[in-house]
């Protein structure tokens, strides 16, 4: 027998000739949340009632549980709105738990307890995710649009951090609060000593809203963000040293699809909808009709193995591993999801041009120029 | 040493009266552990705190996901390992002994409980 970390064992999974198997999920649910975030792509208010009438119940939950596992799933990952909107939701994950599931919780820390610390200190996730959007109180709640959420969620990191449960803190980078990101970074990793990541690549809702986009940080500073941060410059670099200018992704078998998703991974929305990832706004499988390895054999298979239909200048772009694209982000942003996004193509070229990437020609394209 | 070391560590230990009682145990899963199959790979997850780590799962090999299977809080470890030579053709002193080694390893991670 041998005692092994999941990032060890998963890696398995991950070298060629690579299975199908769904080992990575990621469930919301609830898209219902106590604050209300500028860019949030998917967030309701509290009380929604077409969302609490159309929730999967906790019966439900417990059987997709039952068949992810059975399946072969071993992380999972609880997502929102906010999770603990859910009053029955410390009893989803233990039942998660007790299937032999490693669970990531994704939270914005402002409903967590003392209850909830400790009972999740005496059957731990995996890991918990908290974001905090400011160094500041002002600035985290221009982006909630919340009084007292500041306070709230540093309560909710002292509550787990005292418990000593796994946690990092991450932030999206938006317009409204870009000017505390570096303190913000050194307050968590140097005073807090806690894992920190931020992300700017903000997308629509997924009703199709572009509201999120108005705060979106235009591609140089993308770039300036990349540059300032140490181990960020080190990837790009990274990655400009490993640069073959072939193709990346399974370009021979021109799939839409490049990423895990419905090779590794799966999500499944609040109302039982099972789709390639929780951005993919359309093409679901109503796992209240079918078991999920129906869906996973046949429905996500077929996603999966969706041919590019038409060409765009994507096709043979040899840096789309710089511009964070994917098919759900341009069928938010365009409406098709084999359309190029204008923002992510010129975060991509500028980060070519500033690690030194030869960019080989792929069509007609602005930022090639 | 642990009791797996003390009692069944052969050529020294083999005819020490603990081995006896040893082989008569019952074993039982821990309520905290969950077996998986993951593709072609067999693990156990810890589910509690107190179990082990969290973020340290304990692949085995088939036969020691087969002992696993046949661990039912009724069979004695002695009828475990007689079943084990019967499915895998196998007999002797090397087989008893791996099946110690595995048995001391879970417990001590508080994966079964005798």
């Amino acid at each position: 027998m041998e005692s092994i970390s999941f990032t060890v064992f998963s890696a398995k999974f991950d070298s060629p000739p690579v299975k199908r198997i769904p080992i990575h999920g990621m469930i919301e649910v609830t898209r219902r949340c106590p604050l209300n975030c500028a860019h949030c792509y998917n967030n309701l208010p509290l009380d929604n009632q077409d969302a609490l009438l159309n929730e999967l119940t906790f019966d439900e939950h417990c059987r997709i549980l039952d068949e992810i596992s059975e399946a072969g799933c071993l992380l999972l990952t609880y997502t929102g709105g906010e999770i603990f909107a859910r009053k029955d939701f410390l009893e989803i994950y233990t039942y998660g738990r007790r299937k032999g599931l490693l669970i990531t919780l994704f939270t914005n820390g402002t409903m967590i307890t003392r209850e909830i610390a400790d009972y999740l200190a005496t059957s731990r996730p995996f890991c918990v995710e908290i974001t905090v959007y400011g160094y500041t109180r002002e600035t985290h709640e221009r982006v909630t649009g919340v009084p007292g959420s500041y306070e709230r969620c540093l309560e909710g990191i002292r509550l787990l951090a005292e418990r000593k449960i796994p946690l990092k803190l991450k932030t999206m980078v938006l317009t409204l609060n870009e000017h505390e990101i570096w303190q913000l970074k050194s307050f968590v990793e140097d005073r807090l000593g806690l894992e920190f990541r931020f992300d700017p690549m903000i997308t629509p809702r997924l009703d199709y809203s572009q509201e999120p986009l108005i705060f979106r940080l235009p591609p140089y500073k993308v770039l300036e963000l990349d540059l300032k941060d140490p181990k960020r410059t080190s990837e790009w670099r990274r990655v400009a040293e490993k640069f073959t200018g072939c193709v990346s992704g399974p370009t021979s078998n021109k799939e839409v699809y490049y990423c895990k998703a419905g090779i590794t991974g799966f999500g499944i929305d609040p109302y039982g909808g099972m789709s390639l990832c929780l951005f993919s706004p359309s093409g679901k499988y109503d796992l209240r009709k079918g078991r999920f390895s129906m869906g996973w054999e046949d429905f996500l298979l077929k996603a999966r193995s969706q041919k590019i239909s038409k060409q765009t200048k994507c096709v043979h772009c040899a840096i789309r591993d710089l511009c964070g694209m994917c098919p759900p982000n341009s069928e938010m942003e365009t409406g098709d999801q084999e359309e190029p996004v204008d923002f992510f193509c010129e975060v991509a070229h500028l980060r070519a041009h500033t690690f030194g990437i030869p960019v080989k020609p792929h069509g007609e394209c602005r930022y090639c120029r | 040493m642990n009791w797996y070391e003390i009692c069944y560590h052969p050529p020294i230990y083999t005819g020490h009266p603990f081995v006896k009682i040893l082989t008569n145990l019952i074993l039982r899963k821990s309520e905290n552990t969950a077996f998986r199959k993951i593709g072609d790979e067999y693990i156990l997850v810890p589910v509690a705190a107190a179990v082990a780590d969290v973020e340290s799962i304990f692949n085995l090999n088939e036969t020691g996901a087969a002992i696993w299977d046949k661990i039912d809080g009724k069979k004695s470890l002695k009828e475990i390992i007689n079943e084990i030579e019967e499915e895998y053709e196998a007999e002797g002193q090397q087989l008893e002994n791996d099946v110690f080694e595995f048995v001391n390893e879970m417990m001590e991670a508080k994966l079964i409980e005798a």
